[in-house]
């Protein structure tokens, strides 16, 4: 029987149970954005003691499914105060599947908030043990020290960010080969795990693959997608994300003007090769050493989209440089040298901190004057405060927005105060309808509508037409809340999209795991009744059609080199919730 | 005659006119003015299904689009990522 874990930090006891049968059908996303909206008050602090966060493995994860081994995160978020699920790839996810645990519940807060912990899971039970000498101790050494002491378990941990409370902080995660490196980093969760005084996870590897109810339709699901994931051109061996990495799409939306330049003044940068996948690639075969592209977050990836990024002596610098990375901490800081950028995600993943929400927060301060666009050494220097915890660190680790607000900036591209992602609503009208309308706050991954508008999957579209995209985004977020349910890796959908029978394969392997009858349509169904969940949760929590918005700055600014302005009505923006 | 300058990406790199190594470099060509961009693709040797963005200006076109003098042309792979 799949299994629940409930953790109460508050008397320090643990709980291991049968999983609630409302709860039977439901993985990942779907999962904690239920539980959250069922067990948590929309108008708690999130920091408080009545908050709760859950971690949950993707319906299929555990299984053979091809990359599948996701999970998904929830709590109130302190960055956005909205409902959150931030998703990560790792073999964290497939052990804690295996074990039989459908979820993981942290609930309540120690009286004394020194006091740090660990939680160490096993197939049977659970315990909490002190882990006081971890206090301050930057993600790498956590997750190298709990690799050694805790042999053939896979890790979680929060860095000092998440233990100061920082809104940009997120949970860190184990890679196959143990760098603290894979990371559920938006909407500040780690801050959350840090208000439970839980420093970190550790669960056992092993346990038993699951076992699908109906085994030859998941088996046959399983044939028709890997077959799908190896015939297209993105995701298939040899494929660009394969080889390049995600960051190939630096030049893509370079060309396109819709990579957002120097904290979101320009859209194309002068700079971009020189942080581009193709440019990293190069460098990575040049130094050899431990670098390498077609790295996989997880065992069982078939698309292996990650890499290991070498210092000149071929020494293992960091895993991975992404395309959101690559811009966040580049192109969005005028910064065209990626050992700076690699030396900038490095310190992201040991103070355990959001690159995302980093890289934006650093052009707002930019912007304020603090250091010089394109000064990648003033940069680096700035993001070491948040590791330091000085004051100026402290307003820098609290997120893009209330950076903005420290120092009197007014372009600050947040919304519901998260950073915007690497696609700049200006160029690319549909993805801001995403960004605007998702009740996740700014967040790319809640509706890539950049597959049709840039890349040309799944059709092809004028990026620039404001018209007819509020169906396309509220499309893609139905699908995307699904997907990231299912455990499968977003990156499937590039095949899925365009391929029918991959599609079928999908859903054929949900309705294996689970013994359903789901058809695609069910899916998209399904996930809109999660959007509509975590809207509600948002509307309790306060939210109105009016955060809904664009930062005004990106009505009246006209970015070039198009010269647009954001130009979807308001009253189109509220249409997304038609449904 | 109309001289047009051409940018190529990803796995696109190795129909650079000057060899793979000056993969990341613009190069320049003289076409016919009536050429469009699946004719540019043959020029180079490029099998048209290994195209699958074409932005000119920053903007996409389609393969059939008839080149302007001074267009800036980048090709591109299927390529996605998040
Ligand atoms: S495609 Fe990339 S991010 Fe997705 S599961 Fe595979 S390695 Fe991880």
């Amino acid at each position: 029987m799949a299994k629940f874990l409930r953790v109460n930090m508050t008397d320090l006891t643990v709980d291991v149970s049968t999983a609630p049968a409302k709860y039977s059908k439901l993985g990942g996303r779907g999962l904690t954005s239920n539980l959250i909206s069922a067990e948590v008050s929309p108008e708690c602090h999130p920091l408080g003691p009545n908050n709760k966060l859950v971690f949950a493995p993707g319906i299929v994860t555990g299984t053979a499914a091809p990359s599948s081994g996701r999970i998904s995160v929830g709590a109130k978020s302190p960055l956005t105060g909205g409902i959150k699920e931030s998703n990560s790839g790792t073999p964290f996810s497939q052990s804690l599947a295996r074990l039989g645990y459908k979820a993981i519940v942290i609930e309540g807060q120690p009286e004394n908030k020194e006091d740090l912990y660990l939680l160490k899971v096993t197939e049977d039970d659970a315990e909490l043990v002190c882990a006081n000498e971890l206090q301050g101790k930057g993600a790498y050494e956590t997750v190298t020290n709990l690799n050694e002491q805790y042999e053939r378990y896979d890790v979680c941990c929060i860095g000092p960010a998440g233990e100061r409370k920082m809104t940009m902080a997120g949970i860190c995660f184990n890679d196959p080969e143990y760098r603290a490196s894979r990371y559920s980093g938006r909407g500040g969760l780690g801050a959350v795990m840090g208000s439970k005084g839980l420093k970190a996870i550790v669960v056992e590897k092993g346990g038993c693959p699951i076992t699908p109810i109906n085994e030859d339709v998941f088996k046959e699901g399983q044939r028709k997608l890997v077959e799908g994931l190896r015939s297209h051109g993105v995701t298939q061996p040899g494929g660009t994300l394969n080889t390049f990495g995600t960051a190939a799409l630096i030049n893509v939306l370079n060309q396109a003007g819709g990579l957002p330049t120097r904290n979101f003044r320009e859209g194309v940068f002068e700079g971009a090769e020189k942080i581009s996948g193709e440019y990293m690639a190069e460098v990575i075969k040049e130094r050899g050493g431990a670098g390498m592209t077609g790295h996989a977050c997880h065992p069982g990836c078939v698309i292996r989209c990650s890499n290991v990024y070498p210092r000149p002596d071929g020494s293992d610098h960091v895993s991975c440089i992404e395309y959101e990375s690559a811009w966040s901490l580049g192109a969005n800081l005028g910064v065209d040298n990626l050992d700076h950028v690699a030396e900038m995600i490095r310190i992201c993943n040991d103070v355990g901190i959001d690159t995302i929400e980093a890289g934006v927060t650093l052009g707002v301060a930019m912007e304020a004057g603090l250091a010089e666009f394109g000064d990648g050494e003033a940069a680096i220097e700035l993001l070491r405060e948040i590791g330091k915890g000085s004051p100026l660190g402290h307003i820098l680790g609290n997120g893009a927005g209330f950076t903005g607000r420290a120092f009197g900036v007014v372009r600050v591209p947040v919304v519901k105060n998260q950073a915007m992602p690497a696609y700049e609503p200006r160029a690319v009208k549909g993805i801001g309808i995403t960004y605007i309308t998702t009740p996740m706050g700014a967040d790319h991954t809640a509706g890539y509508t950049i597959a049709p508008e840039i890349l040309g999957v799944g059709g092809q579209l004028d990026p620039l037409d404001p018209r007819d995209k509020v169906e396309l985004s509220r499309a893609f977020q139905a699908v995307t809340a699904f997907v990231d349910s299912s455990g499968y890796c977003l990156f499937i959908t590039f095949a899925t999209t365009d391929i029918p029978s991959a599609t079928e394969g999908m859903v054929e392997t949900v309705n294996g795991v689970l013994g359903t009858e789901y058809t695609p349509d069910d899916v998209v169904q399904q996930g809109l009744e999660i959007l509509r969940l975590e809207r509600t949760f948002n509307e309790g929590a306060g939210f109105t059609n009016k955060d809904d918005r664009p930062p005004e700055f990106m009505r009246y600014e006209k970015l070039p080199p198009h010269n647009h302005v954001y130009d979807v009505p308001d009253e189109e923006l509220d249409e997304v919730w038609d449904f | 005659m109309v001289k047009v300058e051409i940018l190529l990406f990803a796995t696109l790199r190795r129909y650079h006119p000057r060899g793979e190594g000056e993969g990341s470099q613009a190069f320049t060509l003289q076409l016919e003015s009536n050429t469009n961009l699946s004719q540019i693709y043959a020029v180079l040797g490029i099998p048209g299904e290994e195209v699958k963005m074409n932005f000119v200006n920053n903007r996409h076109q389609s393969p059939d689009y008839q080149v302007q003098a001074g267009d800036k042309i980048a090709l591109f792979p299927p390529i996605a990522g998040g």
